[in-house]
């Protein structure tokens, strides 16, 4: 398997190449999926249309030959991978791409983050559930605290957010892999506060010096949401355990605005904008799989 | 290698807008045009007919304190702008009149009493101060430079026109 998330990456790094094109041409006709005891005979029309691609992509390499229980024999080509034959076969046992459940899991790089930014600390719990062939339901808790400083303010941010919503897997499997491309949509919402710690006066006359005041002004139970667009690529590195590196899009919808101040951060939605309503974030989440129906 | 795949040019194209509008933020700096903390503007007029604008004549003004600090000095103006003290709810000034010369200098006083409140104006500019509960105190004649002082508004926030100095 771990073979296969090497060929899924090689094929991401060369920017979706021939052997993604080749993907895509799968995609037209997919294998048909199957279940556990599934009979030799379904297996065999498996084969068959994996070799039915034969005439429509441009081949390279020849890859294993199978004789098969009826005597035929068919042929499995893949372009430029001839170095990686050995272990390459056409996946015999099905029944992880019809396998539903649960992923759940954290998010890696917000621990770094904490271990390393004296300013941030902060966790993500994310879990998601196979729903449909290619739709998964999601969800991601998380707490932030952060310290935030600008050139001329000092502020504290402290809070919690929840994110639900969906993904699509975008990405065509070949048979037995389990990787994606997802893309997804989210709605966010967090709880939190927001302590003015520091800031001077704004003067364009420098006749009076301003000092800068620290009047440590709280302001509690602020919430704020917004919609968010993710694009995760996720890969499966050992068996049901998966890397996932997402980027996300987000548009603040509503904010409670602190009195004679403003959310400079907001937990989950990470720094917000003066003249936009738009904000981006990452996470770098590894996630277990616990399948419920195979 | 050139990219056929079709969904992964769309992958790249929305990465690409995606770090496009990460590195787009432009509340970086305080724009010179925001307004912060105001200053206190005041229009010159002619004390005779108290409409026309009456330009000032070697003025200087410093701030009444041990340095006597220089704030402002114009040799003809209509209108002047005077910092107002974001510590302390007093500002006190001197207006002098033909400021260079040694004999016929004119000093008048002008002290301004307020109340003081800081608001937020964004990212990069934080606060600026406002003044409400303006008042003033000062010491001219009718033998002075100055004949009268009009307050015009109670509050000092923005750039409009807040006193009048007949002279």
């Amino acid at each position: 398997m771990r073979l296969y998330t090497c060929i899924f990456i090689i094929s991401l790094l060369s920017g979706g190449s021939a052997f993604s094109q080749e993907l895509e041409e799968n995609s037209g006709q997919k294998p048909p999926q199957s279940t556990d005891n599934e009979p030799p005979q379904q297996l065999l029309e498996n084969q068959q249309s994996f070799e039915s691609q034969e005439s429509e992509a441009v081949y390279e390499g020849i890859l294993p030959k199978e004789r098969l229980e009826n005597g035929s024999e068919q042929t499995i080509l893949v372009q430029g991978l001839d170095s990686l034959t050995q272990g390459l076969k056409p996946a015999v046992n099905s029944t992880k791409l019809t396998a539903y459940g649960l992923r759940i899991g954290g998010d890696l790089s917000k621990l770094l983050r904490t271990a390393f930014d004296q300013n941030y600390s902060g966790f993500e719990l994310v879990g998601d559930l196979r729903f449909s062939k290619r739709f998964y339901a999601a969800v991601e808790l998380g707490y932030e605290e952060r310290f935030w400083s600008e050139q001329n303010l000092e502020a504290q941010i402290n809070g919690s957010y929840i994110k639900l919503g969906a993904d699509f897997n975008a990405y065509r499997n070949w048979t037995g892999m389990n990787n994606g491309i997802t893309t997804g949509l989210r709605y966010g919402l967090s709880n939190f506060s927001n302590t003015l710690l520091r800031y001077p006066v704004y003067t364009t006359n420098p006749t009076y010096s301003s000092s800068i005041r620290e009047d440590n002004v709280e302001y509690t139970g602020l919430t704020a949401g917004w919609v968010e667009f993710i694009l995760a690529v996720k890969t499966e590195l050992w068996s049901n355990f998966f890397l996932s590196l997402n980027v996300q899009l987000k548009h603040l919808i509503h904010e409670d605005t602190p009195g004679n101040f403003a959310n400079l951060v907001i937990p989950g939605f990470n720094k917000t904008n003066d003249f936009s309503a738009f904000g981006v974030g990452y996470g770098y989440t590894l996630t277990y799989f616990i399948p419920v129906i195979k | 290698m050139p990219i056929k795949h079709k969904s992964m040019k769309r992958w790249l194209g929305l990465s690409f807008i995606f770090f496009a509008l990460w590195s787009c933020s432009k509340d970086d700096l305080c724009s010179g045009e925001t307004p912060t903390t105001p200053l206190l503007t005041i229009e010159l007029l002619d004390y005779t007919d108290r409409i026309t604008p009456k330009s000032t004549n070697d003025l200087a003004v410093r701030v009444r304190n041990a340095d006597s600090t220089v704030v402002y000095t114009s040799l003809s103006d209509v209108t002047i702008s005077l910092p107002l003290d974001t510590e302390s709810d007093q500002s006190l000034f001197y207006l002098i009149d033909q400021a260079s010369s040694a004999e016929s200098l004119d000093v008048v006083q002008l002290d301004l009493f307020y109340r003081r409140q800081d608001q937020y104006v964004n990212r990069a500019c934080a606060f600026k101060t406002i003044y409400n509960n303006m008042a003033f105190e000062s010491d001219y004649t009718p033998l002075s430079w100055i004949r009268d002082i009009e307050l015009l508004t109670p509050t000092v926030e923005d750039a409009s026109v807040h006193m009048y100095i007949y002279h």
